[in-house]
């Protein structure tokens, strides 16, 4: 089983002299093949089915995903990638069959249950960022510690410490809508990572920016995965995926249509 | 939640549509009104005009106040995805809920208090001690249902409708309700309507208790019915975008 211990890796470990990411090649990319024992995340049969809907959006899906590994969701629109990421991070519900994380089965807690799980296993980043405007980057970055009730002080020197791996500290005072995409990208990055979370997710992060900043974000995601940050990504980019994941998953019709290592970072 | 309370104050008081609305017009609404009506007649109630005027702007301040804190603010972190990225953070729904439900009421404080000195410094308005911590207690606890109300507004409403929607039930609830003018002018009509409003149930019961009247049942009962109506739709309408679905 998943030993807690092994979500202790800090992504900043990897953290090169001038304060910039490393990204390690492996040579040894993760098998995709089943049954794993030391899965961070597994998924039994899940089935999500939304209100109204004749079709479900997930269709008996079961995977195991372990700590450490980089995965890339792929699927074209509505085939029901971001509806599985969303029950991984305990946003949504499956219908049937189970979604256990960390060892805990997080289709059946509570909501209570649920914010106590994320606060501890998940950061997670989106498209366009969801950055608040009218607060700094500092400010954008400690919100999620401040809300899990970080001493001040402990909250601001893990933030320091990720604007500086992230190569945002020169815009710590700055706001969100003085950056630049791949900046902003940066920014919920460090948000997504200031409670140290186990698993990190993101849904097409590089959906809103250009090709030369989407790699930087790809190489940047890399390279916390390469650090010891369980990762998964949601995206419709083939070359992030080929390039920055060990693993593909493809999702067609809510269903797993193929799941294969990927030759990245050879 | 200490820190999401924290968070969303300091928001609220850097917004600059709650200070120039809600803060600075009603202070300069009462100076302009005490300015062109006199500062000595009597007005209903047998209160003075700067005190009925003070207590009027006291509910217009408040009234603005917990609409900035939730409609448009609401509907603008729903469009930019906040909302959805605060589902990701420790925070459960219902806190968040909550949260902003405090936060709106608190934001309100600031807003009537200023007011009331502004009377006090400007026009010499006595109450006693007792008076007025009952008169702003009750007119705070009052604009629970205009709290209400902006929640669902802001779960109901997209980005660029939710702030002209909010502006424009402020202004037809400040003017009906009789904040502007003496409702004893209006037409009958318009009374009857302004007296069914919580902006004028808010007055009402600031009004009373200036004037030293402690039976206030009207009032209370019809902000009673506006808070259960407006929390049953602002419920449906959170449920509506924040529920996760069930087995």
């Amino acid at each position: 089983m998943y030993s807690p211990d092994s979500r202790a890796a800090d992504p900043l470990a990897g953290r090169s002299r001038d304060g910039g990411m490393t990204v390690t090649a492996t040579s040894n990319p993760t098998e995709p093949s089943l049954p794993r024992t030391d899965a961070l995340i597994r998924l039994d049969d899940v089935t999500k089915r939304y209100d109204g809907d004749a079709a479900a959006a997930v269709h008996g899906v079961g995977m195991q995903i372990a700590p450490g590994e980089s995965v890339a969701v792929m699927g074209p629109s509505g085939s029901g990638k971001s509806t599985l990421l969303n029950m991984i991070a305990g946003l949504d519900r499956p219908t049937s069959g189970t979604v256990t994380v960390a060892g805990e089965r997080i289709d059946r807690l509570s909501e209570t249950g649920l914010a106590r799980f994320r606060r501890r296993q998940v950061g997670m980043i989106f498209q366009f960022f969801n950055l608040l405007d009218d607060m700094t980057v500092t400010d954008n970055v400690l919100l999620p510690a401040q809300l899990a009730g970080l001493p001040t002080a402990k909250a601001r020197a893990r933030a320091d410490e990720l604007l500086t791996a992230l190569r945002i500290e020169p815009h710590r005072n700055a706001y969100p809508a003085r950056l630049s995409g791949g900046q902003r990208q940066r920014v919920a990055i460090a948000r997504a990572l200031v409670n140290r979370p186990a698993l990190l997710l993101a849904d097409e992060p590089t959906g809103a920016l250009d090709t030369a900043t989407g790699q930087e974000i790809g190489e940047l995601l890399a390279g916390l995965n390469a650090s010891g940050q369980t990762l998964i990504v949601v995206t419709h980019n083939p070359d992030l995926a080929d390039r920055y994941a060990a693993r593909v998953i493809e999702i067609v019709d809510g269903r797993v249509a193929s799941d294969a290592a990927t030759g990245a970072r050879r | 939640m200490t820190g999401f309370l924290i968070l969303e104050m300091r928001r609220s008081l850097r917004d600059l549509r709650y200070l120039v609305i809600a803060v600075a017009l009603p202070i300069g609404l009462y100076l302009l009104f005490t300015g062109l009506f006199g500062s000595h007649g009597q007005r209903a109630q047998g209160l003075s005009q700067p005190t009925e005027l003070m207590v009027a702007m006291v509910a217009y301040g408040a009234m603005w106040a917990v609409f900035s804190a939730t409609g448009s603010r609401i509907a603008h972190e729903r469009a930019i995805g906040w909302t959805r990225q605060l589902r990701v953070t420790p925070l459960s729904p219902v806190a968040a809920l909550a949260g902003k439900l405090t936060t709106a009421l608190a934001a309100a404080l600031p807003a009537m208090v200023l007011v009331a000195l502004t009377a006090v410094a400007s026009h010499d308005v006595r109450l006693g001690a007792v008076q007025w911590l009952a008169m702003l207690a009750a007119m705070w606890a009052g604009v629970l249902p205009l709290a209400l109300l902006g929640l669902a507004i802001g779960y109901l409403a997209g980005d660029e409708i939710a702030f002209p929607l909010t502006m424009a039930l402020y202004f037809a609830l400040g003017a009906l309700g009789g904040l502007w003018m003496p409702p004893s002018v209006m037409p009958h009509a318009m009374q009857d309507i302004g007296q069914a409003l919580p902006s004028n149930a808010v007055a009402e019961l600031g009004w009373r208790i200036a004037g030293g009247q402690a039976s206030v049942p009207k009032a209370v009962l019809v902000l009673a019915a506006w808070t259960v109506g407006s929390g049953l739709v602002a419920l449906l309408a959170y449920r509506r975008r924040n529920t996760l679905s069930v087995h």
